[in-house]
Order: C-alpha cells, then structure tokens, then sequence
C-alpha cells in the first residue's frame, strides 16, 4: 500500500490518493528492477508548475532495495523517459482510487477533470525537461532547494541581490493573536512585531496621507530603499517588497517569496499568496487588488528592498 | 474587575487600523439580539480578501461577530453558527456607525459603504 502526491500546485493543497491493490503492487516491484526511474524529492525540480510524482510506502511489506518515500518525473532520476511513463501510468489509473477518501478531496478531488489538469502538466513537464535539467545543474551551484531562505540575483538591476524566502503562511495564521496584530507591513518585512506596524513609526513620522510619496517615504524612513539601490551583504537578509496605495484610503505590502510568487497578508487576515481573484501572484503590478470596488488599490507605487536594518513597529 | 468593552469594527483596510468604535452595552445587546433573530444557515466562506469586508461586532468576552452583505458569523467561545444577512442588519449597522463616528472621522468611508448597502 502507498500514497501518491502529485506536487503541482502552489497555494491549493496537491492532489492524492491511496493505492491499495495488487496493480501498486506490480508497480513497485517494476519501479524495484528499475531504480533509475525514481530519485529523492529533494533532488528534483522545485520550481512553479509540475515537480514530480512523491510516493509513499504506507506498509512494512515493501519491496526489498526501495526507500520508503521516492520520486518519478522531478528532473533528477537517470532515466527520465521511463519515469515519465511510471508517472502516467500511476495518473491514469488514479480514477479507481478517489473511493479511498482523504480530507484533501474536498478541495482537491481525485476525479476525472483533476487526471487531465495533472496529464497536461506532465505533457508541459516533458516538453520542458531540458530546461529542468539546465535549472538543476545551475541549481547547485546555490543554497539547497530545501533551504528555507536563497540568495538570488535581481533581473530587474544589475549587481543587486536580496534573499527569496519560502512561503510559510502558518506562521501567520495558526495563532489568532498573531493573525489579527500583524498586518501587510509586518508581512513584507517578514517581522512579527504584534504592533500592527505603520511605516514611519519607528522614526517618529508616520505617513501624512495616503498616497505614494507618503507612505513610500514613511517606509524610507524606516530603513527601505528602492530597488536598485543594491544593498551590501552585511544588510543580509534583504526582502523585496512592493508597495500599492488605495488613494486617500490605504496602502498595501507585498513580498517576493521563493519559487517566483509573492506573499502578502490583508491587515488582519489570513496571509496568502493569491490575489482578490484568487490567482497566484506573479507580478504584484497586475494582480487583482480590488478591482471594481470603491476600496480599490489601484496605484502601484514601486519596488523596494527591505535590509536587515529596517525596524518597524 | 474588568469592564467588558463592546465594539463596532469596520473591517476594510489592509495596512492602516481598521475603524474601530466602543459602543453602549444596549446598542451590542440590541444588535446582538436582532442577529440571533435571523435565519440560520449553513456554513459559507466569508470573503477576506483586499477591501472592504464588513463589520465585526465583538466583546471582550467571547462574542466575536463577523458581518458582511449577505451572511453572518457568529462565534461564541468556540461554537460557530451563520445567519442569512438582511437590509434591516445593514441599516442598523450604517447608523450606528454615524451615531459613534462622532468626529466625523470616517464619514466618507461609511457613506461608501452606505452606498454600496444601498442604504
């Protein structure tokens, strides 16, 4: 018996399912004689879109010579033509298995429309297999894929740097307390002060209007400096933040995150990283902000990096 | 001994306080019993994203009360209940949120969301 994951998606939980036939079984001991089809999770493609298939062994029965957790098709296994045939197969026969009901089925079901999202993935996986294979190789040359914090260059300047962190909404939302005194500030500059922090009031000024020049300034006072002011390695770690204004209203804070999307909390609510249309947000300069309503954050005031000399309160 | 506080928060902004204004004891148990009064429902999803999301009338205690155009959430201690929302609820809101608005501080931002009830 094993579970299979499916690692495609980024906010909404990855399809899965149990299998607990006698065809998992047949599939293990191929996948036993052919060890070059699988590799470590943590070896793999980590980057938006399909990463690959994760499989579980949920017994003590397991063939001999297979660790008890591997992945096909994430980039990293030798033989990458037969792993992407293991993960069709594995996805094709997923239909059988939706009877076998788990928690995540309510928001990720295991049914025929969700197997045509994940083999159209796939297709896209195996079209883009060389440049997986490029991404992995320069890949190493940086910080593990597993840490929880990368360096990255910015594509927007030339020399400046700053730090991508991974997405870890929880440490926002699980204590309400947290969640309801920590708003879009404290989450762009990634500071758990429990404040509600405003910009500018660390420096004894606080915005004097809602606008950009304000609220940009406010946070300058902080500490912030705009994008392509590259700030030294000593100022490590720096975020990449974007700030929008609701004018005369509010203003709203975004931060870059590891794997290409951005975070960001709405007062307080819930931290996230889709946008009011619930889409994944890429650009913080098109996402949904509000569209169509009259508290609506339709200025976007710039990019800017956040050292590790900002305070906010 | 502590008081118990009574409010009345508007829930909109995203980096500035929300509004939040201290009501009378009569005013929360008026409002409150004209909620409890309303047609239960089953459990929806609240919108919570950026914007204006509705008023959240609490105590100090254990009532926390999430409100928006067309639903209500009731939380007490840990128990949840949903109430179909109506234009009565709404209005109510709308004037008490004038009546402690005294400074006239968040008149044009109550006046739009009077607007946007339809009130």
């Amino acid at each position: 018996m094993f579970k299979v994951t499916v690692d495609l998606f980024s906010g909404r939980p990855n399809p899965s399912w149990i299998v607990n036939d006698g065809r998992g079984d047949e599939l293990l001991k191929k996948i036993a004689s052919e060890k070059q089809v699988i590799s470590k999770s943590s070896d793999g493609y980590d980057g938006l879109g399909f990463r690959g298939i994760k499989i579980e062994i949920l017994d003590d029965e397991k063939a001999d010579k297979l660790p008890s957790s591997f992945t096909f098709a994430n980039g990293a296994a030798k033989d990458q033509k037969t792993s992407i045939l293991l993960a069709r197969t594995i996805v094709d026969q997923m239909a059988g298995y939706e009877k076998f009901s788990m928690d995540v089925h309510k928001i990720t079901p295991v049914n025929k429309e969700m197997q045509k999202i994940i083999m159209g993935s796939i297709e896209q996986y195996e079209k883009d297999i060389d440049k997986i294979k490029r991404y992995l190789k320069f890949r190493h040359k940086w910080p593990r894929a597993s840490a929880i914090r990368v360096t990255v260059k910015d594509a927007e300047c030339k020399d400046c740097k700053y730090e991508e962190s991974k997405f870890n909404p929880d440490f926002w939302n699980l204590d309400p307390n947290v969640q309801a005194n920590n708003n879009c500030y404290n989450y762009g500059r990634n500071w758990k002060t429990n404040t509600f922090a405003q910009p500018g009031r660390f420096t004894g000024q606080q915005a004097a209007s809602m606008s950009c020049q304000d609220v940009k300034a406010a946070a300058m006072r902080d500490g912030l400096v705009e994008r392509c002011t590259c700030l030294p390695q000593s100022e490590y770690p720096r975020r990449l933040m974007a700030l929008v204004i609701a004018p005369g209203k509010d203003y709203h804070w975004y931060r870059k995150q590891k794997s290409g999307f951005w975070g960001h909390k709405p007062g307080g609510t819930a931290a996230r990283n889709y946008d009011n249309s619930n889409v994944l947000i890429t650009d913080p300069r098109t996402c949904d902000r509000g569209a169509g309503t009259w508290l609506n954050y339709t200025d976007f005031c710039g990019f800017f990096y956040a050292g590790k000399s900002v305070i906010i309160s | 001994m502590t008081t118990t506080k009574y409010k009345l928060e508007i829930d909109c902004f995203s980096g500035r306080q929300n509004p939040v204004f201290e009501m009378a004891e009569e005013d929360f148990a008026a409002l409150h019993q004209d909620i409890q009064r309303l047609e239960t429902t089953a459990r929806q999803p609240l919108f919570d994203g950026l914007g204006f999301r509705g008023f959240i009338l609490s105590d100090s205690i254990a009532t926390f009360i999430s409100i928006q155009k067309n639903i209500i959430k009731i939380e007490v201690n840990k128990s949840v209940q949903y109430k179909t929302n109506n234009q009565g609820i709404l209005s109510k809101l709308i004037s008490l949120a004038r009546k402690y608005d005294e400074k006239k501080t968040y008149a044009t931002l109550i006046e739009e969301i009077a607007h946007e009830y339809s009130i």
